[in-house]
């Protein structure tokens, strides 16, 4: 692979909307999808990704780019993860876990669903069903019946008034 | 997945119809909709979501319900569960089983903060008065079992004929998670003249099965003073017995402390037989006792040392010196030159806590120790680095 040239190799990355990125191998392959790309030999052309739009791309870009950047210092990588995913919205993260899930990057797709979980833990019910656009299948009745049985877990859920 | 026949037969009881809803289909790019998520990347997100959140989201659709019902969603929430949760229950406490306030969850976040909780198991298979206690856990299951309050004792005068209240014991399974009820065991076997009877609980990986360990500690009158003492245990599989199955085995010890520890499918007890302490360990799969080496030079009452898990070995703590607490951990599992020791002085640990045993109940996320007083719920972690105590803070949940 790229060590034996000793020059960094550039890859291109396609977005499903059709955006273009240059980013370095050595960072790119953090995903486990572009790095079994690379080692089939798809390297020499451009990288096409599918499921993935290119705001979303240019932002996985810049935490591949960020993370490589830091020695291996798990601490130092945690406080990156941190501060990157730290002013993203829900959609946001949203699509970055599915980018994440299908570039099969486990470190992003565990910082990202950790702060998803984060945001939601002490959502409502009814925030979590808007977000995730989950349509609500319970009759009132069972819906009663299934709050009541868990109560205990509803202590200190934020009021139901932002979007 | 090793477990997952038996959970289905354990949960099969708690919720007859189980049927997982899965939609799995990748999502379109639009940022819009976040519904598509695949189950897979849900399931990424619930496994760092804390105890309370999770159940609480068993009220946001019936396909979620469903999932976190799971019994494989179950088994996975508990390998990849970045916090820790701990059931606790206030042993002394009588319980109405339609009102345990005395359970409480303890959260242990990824900052290693903690939030207790009380929590309502649904116990209604398991009602009637009686005292509940919590006498072992595994994989997020627990086995609690119920003793009748004698009339006399609930008076204050103690009962010193015992066997109506071992021989009247009620053994369930439940699952907190799941919630959905519990699985009752059929009757104890009837014996008399009982001085202890003490259960453990686990999983053999293996051999695919939860088992309950009930080991009886029983006099046997000899001529017309004598007495001497007989052991014997109990088993039952879970999903499998349709009664406890008798075993004999003579390294039960003469006395055991109530709960076992389970670690990598065996279930260990501190004992000790006339002063001199053991660890007995059954092996679920093998269904055979055996004792393990203990560290040298124990304190010589078996009563103040408690045996836990901390970071994957077996540990204890021995409470027996005025001075300190010796905190002992077996690095490699049955080899007697592994067992390690940190030091606790008295004068480090806080003064409200200062006069009790302390009992390690888990390993904290930073690796520390983490462990409470016998009763009460002040906690105190154990930095096993920089040698230093910290208490948590202190909180009253009932």
């Amino acid at each position: 692979m790229a060590a034996e040239t000793g020059t960094p190799t550039t890859l291109t990355l396609k977005s499903n909307d059709d955006e273009l990125f240059s980013v370095a191998e050595s960072a790119a392959i953090l995903s486990v999808t572009i790095r079994n790309m690379v080692e089939d030999g798809c390297a020499g052309g451009v990288i096409p990704l599918d499921n993935v739009d290119g705001k979303t791309l240019a932002s996985v870009i810049t935490y591949m780019n960020g993370i490589s950047a830091i020695p291996a210092d798990e601490e130092k990588k945690k406080s990156y993860r941190d501060k990157f995913l730290s002013d993203k919205d829900f959609e946001t993260l949203a699509d970055m876990v599915l980018a994440a899930n299908y570039l099969n990057m486990s470190c992003l797709m565990d910082a990202v669903s950790a702060k998803i979980a984060q945001v939601m833990e002490k959502k409502s019910v009814g925030w979590v069903r808007r977000k995730f656009g989950i349509e609500n299948d319970y009759t009132p009745e069972e819906e009663a019946a299934v709050k009541e049985e868990h109560k205990w877990t509803f202590e200190g859920v934020e009021t139901d008034d932002d979007n | 997945m090793p477990n997952q026949h038996l959970f289905i037969s354990l949960c099969n009881l708690i919720f007859p119809c189980l049927n997982l809803i899965t939609h799995e289909q990748e999502s379109s790019s639009s940022s819009t909709t976040v519904s598509q998520l695949p189950t897979s990347v849900i399931l990424q997100i619930f496994f760092k979501l804390p105890t309370h959140s999770i159940i609480r989201c068993k009220c946001v659709c019936k396909s979620w319900h469903n999932l976190i019902s799971e019994p494989y969603f179950n088994n996975t929430y508990q390998l990849n569960y970045p916090f820790t949760s701990i059931v606790r229950s206030d042993h002394k406490t009588i319980t109405n089983p339609l009102d345990h306030q005395s359970f409480y969850i303890l959260e242990i976040g990824l900052n290693d903060e903690v939030t207790p909780t009380p929590f309502s198991p649904n116990l209604l298979d398991f009602s009637g008065d009686g005292i509940i206690g919590i006498t072992g856990s595994c994989n997020g299951l627990l086995c609690l079992v119920k003793s009748p309050q004698l009339e006399n004792e609930s008076r204050g005068n103690y009962v010193h004929n015992r066997d109506s209240i071992y021989n009247n014991q009620t053994v369930c399974i439940v699952n907190p998670l799941l919630a959905g009820g519990c699985v009752l065991l059929p009757d104890v076997t009837r014996a008399e003249n009982i001085r202890d009877v003490v259960y453990g609980f686990g999983s053999s990986k293996s051999a695919n099965v939860y088992k309950v360990i009930r080991l009886v500690i029983k006099y046997v009158f000899v001529g017309v003073v004598g007495h001497e003492i007989q052991v014997s245990g109990e088993i039952f599989t879970i999903g499998v017995d349709s009664k406890w199955r008798f075993f004999k085995d003579s390294s039960i010890p003469c006395y055991t402390f109530p709960c076992g520890v389970s670690l990598d499918g065996i279930v260990h007890w501190m004992g000790d037989d006339r002063r001199s302490g053991l660890i007995y360990a059954f092996d679920i799969a093998r269904e055979k006792g055996n004792r393990i080496p203990i560290p040298p030079g124990l304190g010589d009452d078996a009563g103040n040392i408690v045996l836990a898990v901390w970071n994957g070995n077996l540990c204890l703590t021995d409470n027996s010196s005025e001075f300190q607490v010796d905190v002992w951990k077996m690095n490699r599992y049955g080899v007697a030159d592994s067992w390690t020791r940190d030091i606790i002085l008295k004068n480090q640990i806080p003064s409200d806590l200062r006069n009790f045993p302390l009992i390690p109940i888990t390993t904290l996320m930073n690796g520390d120790l983490l462990m409470s007083r016998v009763y009460g719920q002040s906690l105190i972690s154990f930095d096993p680095k920089r040698k230093k105590c910290r208490k948590y803070g202190d909180f009253v949940v009932m």
